[in-house]
């Protein structure tokens, strides 16, 4: 596997977890929330209740018992439980009323309580007061199953809400850390050409019966080979300086720029004249020199001139397919059949452009040919 | 000898496979893309065809399916398992990936060409007949009596004519990977080689390296 996809995958691991424990986090503290909420409210209706049933006893004694009884029977429709109790003080038990459905022992006074049967879930607590020389006892649970539930759903919720999460990350990191690594991905099939043939034709001198026009042209080859090797090379570390955003900024007169650079070249007709921009000298004589070597492979003459703020480099060779230009504009690899060259020019370009801010547009020649406008110059 | 075709499109690897295959003795043509290749097949009758993958009118895989009966080693940058697993399900009998070492593509070559049989039956040399078959060689119509160990190192020099093989490479050949003597025990049996056959011009010692029979 490539160290780029390892990479990703490895990031995208991280990244899957982070999400899906910060999710968890926060359902668990929401739920948390609401379950206090629920707990404040069971005490402050347990104890409210209690405190208004024990006036009504000391008030009307054994009669309020009764009406206290049907008053508990009903809460039981919304949802709460409750069961009355009265201790003497000989300890003695006397149930007013009991609509509790399940049996829970050994809970204290104050203690709050959860039961999960029978798919109801409720919490409680148990209340007492001192009325007369008795204690009246109130055991109140409230159903919570709908707040399980919707914890439950919370959760499910949240699984969906990460899952589509890492699977967008993971097309959107993979995109990027693609473009990121497409470079060094390239790196390795363009050097292994060269690299293959400097490798094959110094065994090819080593091992074989040589005669001296095979010396000679293995000798030539492995030459041109460390040449075409060192241009790879220098073209990638300009990419990497630029990548890492390591460029000069300084006064410089296009027209002379190009003036040098058109003599290795015939047929490259340079019209001034030209404005001065800000730049990096190095990184935008190496645009310039690419720009105007591609015209030239491209055939024909080339002509390069500006017209309101924008340099154009035009060839009048054949006419170029509109993916062709396409691509060239969106930076995008060309078919192999349509490069004549190691294919990093124009992404070099491209990128020389964009960190000075200016903008490489490819258009199709009126007459045939292609021209490269650089705009934003100002 | 076998005749093997290149379809290779970067010039300089084209000709460094076109020259050490010539040199070895094998008859070579060169095409430069797919549809070169497939034309070329029409005329000519090929043994083996060395398959670059990344061609510039159509990829190696493709150029594969239209190829029927021609054992096909790829030869290509392309390294990944993915890429491997995909030509040799395809159809390739071999997959070597660049840089590439020589010694060990033309090892490849010989294992490819005799799994479908297309070696040679015997090889000649001045006055010597090497017949592959009944493993016996022959000075003016006399056997000479070789080890099997001499015949194996023979036989490798023959098959890579021109071309040196280091010492290790030769005892790998005759004593087998797990041998685990002195590269000088290549040297005791060369010489033997040498005396036998007459061989004392043509089996040149390279120095450092190993041997190289030159004819």
């Amino acid at each position: 596997m490539q160290m780029w996809k390892k990479n990703y995958l490895v990031i995208i691991t991280l990244l899957a977890c982070i999400l899906h424990l910060g999710m968890y986090i926060i359902v668990s503290i929401s739920y948390k929330n609401d379950f206090r909420r629920e707990v404040k409210g069971l005490f402050y209706e347990s104890e409210n209740l209690l405190d208004f049933w024990a006036r009504q006893y000391e008030e009307d004694g054994a009669r309020a018992l009764q009406s206290i009884g049907q008053t508990a029977m009903q809460y039981a429709d919304n949802g709460i439980f409750m069961s009355l109790s009265s201790i003497d003080s000989q300890g003695l038990h006397t149930e007013v009323m009991n609509n509790i459905p399940f049996e829970q022992d050994g809970i204290t006074v104050g203690e709050v309580f959860d039961v999960r049967r029978e798919g109801i879930y409720c919490i409680g607590t148990i209340q007492s007061v001192s009325v007369k020389d008795e204690i009246m006892e109130l055991w109140y649970m409230r159903d919570c199953t709908v707040l399980l539930q919707s914890q439950y759903k919370r959760i499910l919720s949240a699984v969906v809400v990460s899952a589509i999460l890492t699977a967008g990350l993971a097309v959107f990191l993979y995109k990027i850390i693609k473009y990121m690594y497409y470079p060094v991905n390239s790196i390795a099939h363009e050097l292994r050409t060269p690299l293959t043939n400097i490798h094959g034709y110094a065994q090819f001198i080593k091992n074989g019966k040589l005669s001296e026009e095979d010396i000679y042209f293995a000798g030539k080859q492995i030459e041109e080979e460390s040449i075409h090797l060192n241009e790879v090379i220098e073209k990638l570390l300009i990419i990497g300086n630029m990548r890492e955003g390591q460029i000069r900024s300084e006064k410089l007169e296009i027209g002379k720029i190009l003036e040098e650079l058109k003599g290795n070249w015939k047929n490259v007709n340079v019209e001034e004249p030209f404005s001065t921009v800000l730049g990096d000298a190095v990184l935008v004589r190496c645009m310039f020199r690419n720009l105007i070597e591609n015209a030239v492979t491209y055939g024909g003459s080339v002509r390069i001139y500006e017209e309101a703020a924008v340099i154009y480099i035009s060839n009048s060779g054949e006419e170029v397919k509109t993916e062709v230009v396409e691509a060239l504009n969106r930076n995008r690899a060309l078919p192999l059949k349509e490069i004549k060259g190691t294919g990093y020019g124009v992404s070099i370009c491209h990128e020389i452009a964009k960190v000075h801010n200016w903008k490489l547009v490819y258009e199709k020649g009126l007459e045939g040919g292609l021209t490269a406008g650089l705009y934003n110059l100002q | 000898m076998a005749a093997i075709l290149i379809v290779e499109d970067d010039p300089g690897i084209n000709e460094l496979l076109k020259r050490t295959l010539e040199k070895v003795g094998y008859v070579s043509f060169q095409a430069f893309c797919g549809l070169e290749a497939l034309q070329m097949l029409q005329k000519k009758t090929v043994d083996l065809i060395l398959l670059d993958i990344n061609l510039p009118d159509m990829s190696g895989f493709d150029c594969m399916k239209k190829i029927d009966d021609i054992p096909i080693i790829c030869v290509t940058a392309r390294d990944e398992l993915s890429d491997k697993v995909r030509g040799l399900y395809g159809g390739a009998e071999d997959y070597i990936t660049k840089p590439f070492d020589i010694e060990e593509l033309l090892a490849r070559i010989q294992v490819v060409l005799k799994r479908f049989q297309k070696e040679e039956n015997g090889y000649y040399i001045g006055e010597l007949f090497i017949d592959v078959k009944k493993r016996k060689v022959l000075k003016n119509q006399e056997l000479v009596a070789l080890t099997a160990r001499e015949f194996e190192l023979l036989l490798a020099l023959i098959s890579n004519k021109n071309m040196a093989l280091s010492r290790s490479r030769l005892l790998d050949i005759a004593w087998g990977m797990d041998y685990d003597g002195e590269e000088r025990t290549v040297d005791v049996h060369i010489q033997r080689i040498r005396k036998k056959l007459g061989l004392e011009e043509s089996l040149k010692t390279i120095f450092k390296y190993g041997y190289r029979l030159e004819i």
